[in-house]
């Protein structure tokens, strides 16, 4: 604006010609419109910038909260499918929403200072009250070998310490979660069976066949009721067992009360 | 066998004892083994029962101190904070991108371009002092008239526990009121990012 200060200082209108009158009116014009850009910029910025000297949106009062802990580390697969169980299975992914859950690197500086002491082996999952009271703790190869097991065992275990994670029951009428620890490898072979259900059949749709009504016949003597073959077994068995009870005690008697 | 020798020498109804003790055994057998193969689920021992405090107890190795000559208090009681808070890599992010002096509403900028959840006050309203350290998160405040932020850590009815950016290898004990009001001395701002504190030590 520096090169139109000689016309905005300039001598009285009189003086002006038509042309430096018109230079003088488009001046002010230009001015102006950049003045009201200058002010409409500036509420702009107000306005997006927090207009409050305070940002205390609902805060939460979550003291109350439990703790969920998975420690590991992080080039260990069985750490990596423990984390992604948390993602991927909605019993588990509801408890992480539900509590305050932190992923522990065994490279961190939260292990390292904080937590490597109370550390058995890797991977670890731990539940922990608000005080710390720890809950539910399983490491290495004590973790089920599923994501429902898991659910299954800290659900049950948080139940007994006064808190019931999950909204729906325990027990929906599958095994009793205690059979869920995977303590040997015939245990762990059944868990897989029944969780994972790779070998189950494949629902096949029942197909309608026509309805023939049969000829009303003349119902035939009911058979015989089979016996069945383990009805056999066990009686044999216990047959056995008998006779061999009495022929101990047979013996017993012939020992002890011959010699008398 | 004791019992048997018992029972040969007085003679009396030995047969049955015997099979008794027979059966009891295989009883016992019976129920070890069970638990042998079912397993007994046995709770470790964490030792005694450690009650923190401060109840915000960031090991040293998360403490971040002043890092820049041209002051970054703020910034070091954010990485702390957010070190506490489980979120290393905002933290570090924050220690590569930020430093020098702050104000309540650049901070709030910041904070927000880089997505992070956040609370803070310029009222000096205890109330959110008192619900940063009950929810084990802490925050930063400001002291010396708003010249200096440091890092609560602890408040309850008598004490708080503070750690200062310019020397992060102890907390400082002051009484809780002579904090409260020099904090409200100093522009009363205190913030804190909002994410989950870490897990309290087990027992």
């Amino acid at each position: 604006m520096g090169r139109y200060a000689h016309v905005l200082t300039a001598g009285t209108a009189a003086a002006l010609t038509r042309g430096k009158k018109m230079k003088r009116l488009l001046l002010v014009i230009l001015v102006g419109i950049i003045y009201t850009a200058m002010l409409a910029l500036g509420a702009v910025i107000c306005a997006a910038e927090p207009a409050t000297n305070e940002r205390v949106l609902n805060l939460p009062a979550d003291e109350g909260k439990w703790f969920v802990s998975v420690v590991g580390d992080p080039g260990d697969k069985r750490y990596v499918n423990l984390l992604a169980w948390f993602d991927s299975d909605s019993t588990l992914n509801e408890l992480k929403a539900s509590v305050h859950f932190h992923r522990i690197d065994n490279t961190s500086d939260a292990y390292k200072s904080r937590y490597k002491k109370s550390i058995r082996s890797l991977p670890t999952v731990r539940v922990q009250k608000p005080g710390g009271f720890v809950v539910y703790e399983s490491s290495g190869n004590n973790i089920p070998t599923t994501a429902r097991g898991l659910s299954y065992d800290i659900a049950v275990a948080s139940n007994m310490a006064g808190w019931q994670i999950l909204r729906r029951p325990i027990f929906d009428g599958r095994l009793f979660p205690i059979f869920n620890r995977p303590i040997l490898p015939w245990r762990q072979r059944m868990e897989r069976n029944m969780n994972n259900c790779d070998t189950c059949p494949t629902p096949v749709p029942i197909v309608d066949v026509d309805v023939v009504i049969p000829e009303p016949v003349q119902p035939e003597p009911e058979p015989e009721p089979r016996r069945s073959g383990w009805l056999i077994a066990g009686l044999c068995v216990l047959c056995g067992a008998v006779g061999a009870g009495l022929g101990v005690v047979s013996q017993w008697k012939k020992l002890y009360y011959s010699e008398r | 066998m004791r019992w048997n020798r018992r029972e040969y020498y007085d003679g009396r109804g030995s047969v049955e004892t015997n099979l008794h003790s027979l059966g009891f055994f295989v009883l016992l057998f019976c129920v070890l083994s069970f638990i042998f193969m079912v397993g007994c689920a046995e709770r470790r021992d964490y030792g005694t029962k450690i009650v923190e405090r401060p109840e915000v107890n960031i090991p040293i190795a998360m403490r971040e101190s002043n890092y820049s000559s041209e002051g970054s208090c703020v910034h070091a009681s954010l990485i702390t904070l957010l070190r506490w808070q489980g979120k290393e890599r905002l933290a570090k992010d924050w220690r590569r991108n930020f430093h020098g002096g702050e104000f309540a509403r650049s901070v709030a900028v910041k904070l927000d371009s880089r997505g992070i959840r956040y609370a803070y006050t310029t009222k000096g309203d205890v109330r959110f002092l008192e619900w940063a350290c009950r929810t084990r998160r802490g925050c930063g405040i400001t002291v010396n008239d708003g010249a200096h932020m440091i890092t609560l850590v602890h408040l309850d009815a008598k004490w708080a526990a503070v750690l200062d950016n310019n020397s992060t290898s102890r907390f400082v004990w002051i009484p809780r009121d002579e904090l409260v009001a020099e904090w409200r001395r100093s522009y009363g701002w205190a913030v804190t990012p909002m994410y989950s504190p870490l897990a309290p030590l087990p027992h």
